[in-house]
């Protein structure tokens, strides 16, 4: 993976949050995965395949959603149908970048949203892993990349 | 479906001469059966599209297999193929079928533009990702009617293993090609060695790792550059010291990039980037290089280069560590060799001498001799000497490290420290690594340049001592008042 691929899924990201939100998205000092697994309450995976592939997740908490929710969607007490919704959203929009920058020699699938701690997903094993950790109003948050 | 209305069969020609509307309908349903038994049983995925594109109720078993859906019959081939390859290669496939119904155009010269020759086909598991693919090669043929291209027969074929088989002969043409630039960069080095050094740049890459991962707070991220850039040329001084030139221009490359950070005054976590790309690369070639050594370890010691020309290589390593760190010491140091042979070092010591030579000359370096500035007040030359030499006798093998550095500073101190006014003991001195740290670490005496590199000095100490501990050896320091200082090792002859 190249750094321009790293700075453009985090460049994504960020423009995400500072459109509808109108606070930045800080990214942390990004680091290479190890075996454990990086979730939060709410993960959205985005497949890629095509001439390159891979996968890239978002996972955030349930409290960092439900501000956002607030913030985006102007809903107090979000539902889980909502949060869920609201992640696949942002990943989604991540998805929409890639694919307007790579053009359509890549194919991006639609987002799968998984709640829940409990086991890490399943990652290319021959490609590295990067997580960026990132930070929005407090609530921090992962952005995973997986791209040969 | 029958015979007389499908225009996509061909017709039949002949005609039984008894009976012939009994003997023609027998010959229809013989070919009915015939074909039938083909699309059962082809192993090619056999389909026909019309000028829609859309797919003919006929088409083979083996097409349904391949594709993994059954009831393909109206379905549109472009659709099948959507979210199965990536979209760039459906567009051309669109234009591509297009121009085979073209009957003006020549149907050899477009078989060229057909981009489903060999396409890679991904299969979605139950929550929509891709979960495998297969590769395919799709090839068209025209059928005509008097009216002209009427329908295009389609074949497909699974190319997978063999496409996997062209990849593993080129991974293995690649493999191949690396090991022998690889063997040509560490064949000269002792398995032993090896494996230590793949060690340390393991422990260093994983500290880096562990640096990045606990780095919570951008305000620190200068420290984590400091740690970063330390590791890194621990690294880069080992392999230097191996004549490991990839990975002393790997470690180069990332210093670079670290060098290149460190000018910023306001860090964020993008600057870091560059990093983490560069940290999994060196990680990679690591494995690639452990790998290779693994399998040809066996063989190694075969290959191994002559005891003489690993001599050189101890005593090259030797110089160039006494230059590399002189200068960033800001020091002048002559390295002489005197009468140290090389061959003479018995061959189960010879990885403790080497570990040895490196501290005795790291420790002179920094505590025992003088920057030019410093000699020139004392009267000196600004050049300091350091020489080495070898000893054997009936019982013992030895070396003799010698400096005419920092004398009645530290080494005299030393001397008052250890053994008072009495003769030291023939075991040398009994202090641990923090005490004698203590009695030679004087506060703001320390340059910018030391004071990076003597952290470890305390544990250095130790290191080496319990590396005499283990072979039994013996270290003894002398003193005269103003000329040199010696550091005496030896080992028992075994029998």
């Amino acid at each position: 993976m190249h750094e321009a691929d790293l700075h453009f899924f985090i460049d994504s990201t960020v423009t995400y949050f500072e459109e509808k939100t109108q606070t930045k998205a800080v990214p942390g000092i990004p680091y290479l995965k190890g075996d454990e697994p990086v979730m939060l309450e709410y993960t959205s995976i985005i497949g890629i395949s095509g001439e390159r592939k891979g996968v890239v997740y978002l996972t955030a908490s349930k409290n960092m959603l439900e501000v956002l929710a607030e913030t985006v969607f102007k809903v107090r007490e979000a539902s889980i149908p909502t949060l869920e919704m609201l992640i696949s959203e942002v990943t989604n929009n991540i998805a929409l970048s890639v694919r307007a920058a790579y053009g359509s020699q890549f194919m991006i699938s639609l987002p799968v949203v998984v709640q829940g701690k409990a086991r890490g997903i399943q990652l290319p094993e021959e490609v590295p892993a990067f997580v960026v950790p990132m930070d929005w109003q407090k609530h921090r948050f992962y952005l995973v990349i997986s791209l040969d | 479906m029958t015979v007389k209305e499908d225009r996509l069969l061909p017709a039949t020609k002949s005609r039984p001469k008894s009976h012939p509307e009994k003997s023609t309908l027998k010959t229809v349903s013989s070919l009915q059966s015939v074909l039938d038994y083909l699309l059962q049983y082809v192993e090619e995925g056999v389909f026909f599209l019309n000028k829609q594109l859309t797919i003919s109720e006929v088409y083979s078993h083996r097409f349904e297999e391949l594709l993994g859906r059954e009831k393909l019959a109206q379905e549109n081939f472009l659709q099948i193929l959507k979210n199965r390859v990536p979209d760039k290669i459906i567009k051309k496939t669109e234009e591509f079928l297009h121009f085979m119904f073209q009957a003006e155009l020549e149907e050899e010269v477009i078989q060229e533009l057909n981009p489903l020759t060999r396409v890679e086909f991904f299969f979605e598991d139950e929550l929509g990702m891709w979960s495998s693919s297969r590769f395919f090669s799709f090839k068209f043929r025209r059928i005509y009617d008097q009216t002209g291209v009427v329908a295009l027969m389609g074949i497909v074929q699974d190319v997978s293993e063999w496409i996997q088989l062209q990849k593993a002969v080129q991974e293995s043409r690649n493999s191949i090609q690396k090991q022998m630039e690889w063997l040509v960069n560490i064949l000269h080095v002792e398995p032993d060695i090896l494996n230590e050094f793949f060690k340390g740049v393991e422990h260093e890459l994983g500290y880096i790792d562990k640096t990045l991962k606990g780095a919570r707070d951008l305000r620190f991220s200068h420290q984590v550059l400091e740690n970063i850039y330390r590791s890194l040329h621990i690294i880069k001084g080992n392999a230097t010291l191996l004549d490991l030139e990839p990975f002393v221009n790997q470690a180069n490359q990332f210093i670079r990039i670290v060098q290149n950070i460190k000018q910023k005054t306001d860090l964020i976590g993008n600057d870091f980037v560059p990093i983490v790309v560069q940290l999994s690369e060196m990680r990679k070639k690591l494995e690639e290089v452990r790998r290779i050594f693994k399998q040809i370890q066996k063989f190694h010691r075969f290959f191994r280069a002559k005891r003489s020309y690993e001599s050189f290589l101890l005593i090259n390593s030797l110089k160039t560590y006494t230059r590399e760190l002189s200068k960033q010491l800001g020091k002048n140091v002559q390295f002489e060799l005197g009468d140290f042979d090389v061959l003479s070092i018995p061959y189960v010591y010879r990885k403790v001498v080497r570990d040895i030579l490196f501290l005795l000359i790291r420790n002179t370096l920094l505590y025992g001799v003088e920057t030019p500035e410093e000699r020139e007040k004392l009267g000196k030359s600004p050049t300091s000497h350091l020489q080495i030499s070898s000893f054997q006798d009936e019982k013992s093998w030895g070396l003799i490290l010698r400096h005419d550095g920092r004398i009645g500073r530290i080494e005299q101190l030393l001397k008052e420290k250890i053994y008072g006014d009495g003769e030291q003991p023939e075991n040398g001195p009994d202090l641990n690594g923090s005490q004698i740290a203590e009695l030679i670490f004087v506060p703001g005496n320390i340059s910018a340049g030391e004071s990076q590199v003597m952290d470890n000095f305390p544990l250095e100490i130790e290191v080496l001592k319990q590396k005499l501990r283990k072979e039994r050896g013996k270290l003894k320091i002398s003193f005269t008042s103003e000329k040199f200082c010696e550091f005496t090792i030896a080992f028992p002859l075994k029998k």
